[in-house]
């Protein structure tokens, strides 16, 4: 069967899954159904599949629970007993984030020093990774501008650089997060390919006069 | 953190706020839980399940406004009710399954005359997983992440020329081509997926096969 023929097969198969068909179609399609075993075989696929996919947000939700959950076990199989923190709420936020960066940044790095050699990315990886490390001052109370930029750090240190350059678009107040904001930017739209624009956000970061700008300014530098 | 911040964190798009506010709650809840299904009929590792349960459906019952934090009922006693009432409505479906009372629905009736509405429709609405679902969902995760997109995309409705662009290509058919791929590539993962079928999850196959 040609892709074509493949492909009018699956939407079909899709549509009556999702009961788009119209009762004339259905009624024929059941028909089908019925003596083809093939056909029978791969509708239930797809129904497991859409409602997979139907509960896609439940499903990472629960991933999330089941790691944390054993996360929470082999600390207790270490013998730090049941009330061993997972995450710590005091200090706990540049713990994790210092545990979950030196990976990010050693697989990261590594990977860009595989693929292309030492150069700019390199150096904004380091420059992304370290400054998360040094993160601190944890508290319960949510302030949404950290909150932003440090899902943005994560983002890069996580290599989903387009889905970061989305989250920053939108300026800061204050001079020195928007500096934050604009030397990730810059980051990310390097590690995207988009030197042009790179140069440009990094530029304005380098000027702003926080004690990020020195970052920005190494970068641009290295461009 | 408090019963309000602990909420917030659970439905909040950060992960690391997500999972503080869920190891927070696991912990108040755990010991409980599996105290509580130890002592009926039930394992350590059956009493954790129940406790990781109990946080997905109040995350649910949470994101669909069905739950109201009550200045007279503590988050965490609220949880371990429905977790003790999701274990009794798992040995309800396994007893029924075994032959004991077959005229029993299984999860449709009260733990007891006292127990508040909106826990047993907590318990009511709540949906396991099936293995099946797990095989097709980690077969989703080895998807590259254009597949992936591509398929939320779809979820939401997006327009075509709204996939189109996302996509980088400049007409439909292309758009058509990668999705006919992308479904393909998830079908031949999700064969290969082996079936990690637990106690609970080999019983939900066997469910699912009867109709």
């Amino acid at each position: 069967m040609n892709e074509e023929a493949d492909i009018t097969r699956q939407e079909r198969i899709e549509a009556y899954v999702a009961g788009r068909l119209s009762e004339a179609d259905t009624r024929a399609f059941n028909a089908l159904v019925a003596k083809d075993e093939t056909l029978r075989a791969d509708v239930e696929i797809e129904r497991v599949l859409q409602e997979t996919l139907g509960r896609g947000s439940e499903l990472r939700f629960r991933d999330l629970v089941q790691r944390v959950s054993d996360e929470q076990e082999q600390g207790v199989a270490r013998g730090g007993g049941a009330e061993t923190p997972v995450i710590p709420i005091g200090s706990g936020r540049w713990r994790w984030w210092a545990a979950a960066a030196s990976v990010a940044v050693v697989v990261g790095v590594g990977s860009v020093l595989m693929m292309q050699g030492p150069g700019s990315e390199q150096l904004a990886l380091a420059q992304v990774g370290s400054y998360t490390l040094q993160v601190r001052g944890d508290t319960t109370t949510v302030d949404p501008t950290a909150e932003l930029l440090m899902r943005a750090r994560r983002l890069i240190l996580e290599q989903k650089a387009a889905d970061a350059i989305t989250t920053l678009q939108q300026p800061l107040e204050g001079v020195c997060p928007d500096a934050e904001r604009m030397w990730l930017l810059g980051v990310a739209y390097l590690l995207t390919g988009d030197e042009i624009k790179a140069r440009s956000e990094l530029e304005r970061a380098g000027k702003a006069g926080c004690s990020i700008s020195r970052n920005a300014t190494e970068l641009h530098d290295k461009l | 953190m408090t019963d309000s911040e602990i909420i917030a964190g659970l439905g909040s798009a950060d992960q690391l706020l997500q999972s503080r506010a869920v190891g927070t709650l696991l912990r108040q809840i755990k010991d409980p839980l599996v105290h509580y299904v130890k002592q009926n009929s039930g394992s350590r590792e059956e009493g954790l399940e129940m406790a990781n349960e109990t946080v997905v459906a109040l995350w649910k019952a949470s994101g669909e406004g069905k739950f109201e934090l009550r200045a007279d009922v503590k988050l965490s006693s609220w949880c371990v009710s429905v977790g003790r009432n999701l274990w009794l409505k798992e040995l309800r479906r396994r007893r029924t399954r075994g032959g004991d009372n077959p005229n029993m629905v299984a999860g449709n009736e009260p733990v007891d005359g006292i127990t508040p509405y909106d826990i047993l429709n907590t318990v009511e609405e709540h949906r396991l997983v099936s293995n099946e679902m797990q095989r097709a969902w980690r077969a989703f995760k080895k998807l590259g992440s254009g597949c992936q997109q591509l398929f939320q995309a779809d979820l939401e409705n997006k327009p075509e020329e709204e996939i189109m662009r996302q996509l980088e290509v400049t007409n439909l058919g292309s758009v058509k081509v990668k999705r006919h791929r992308c479904k393909e590539k998830w079908i031949e993962l999700y064969k290969l997926e082996p079936r990690i079928a637990s106690n609970r999850e080999a019983e939900t196959v066997t469910d699912e096969r009867r109709g």
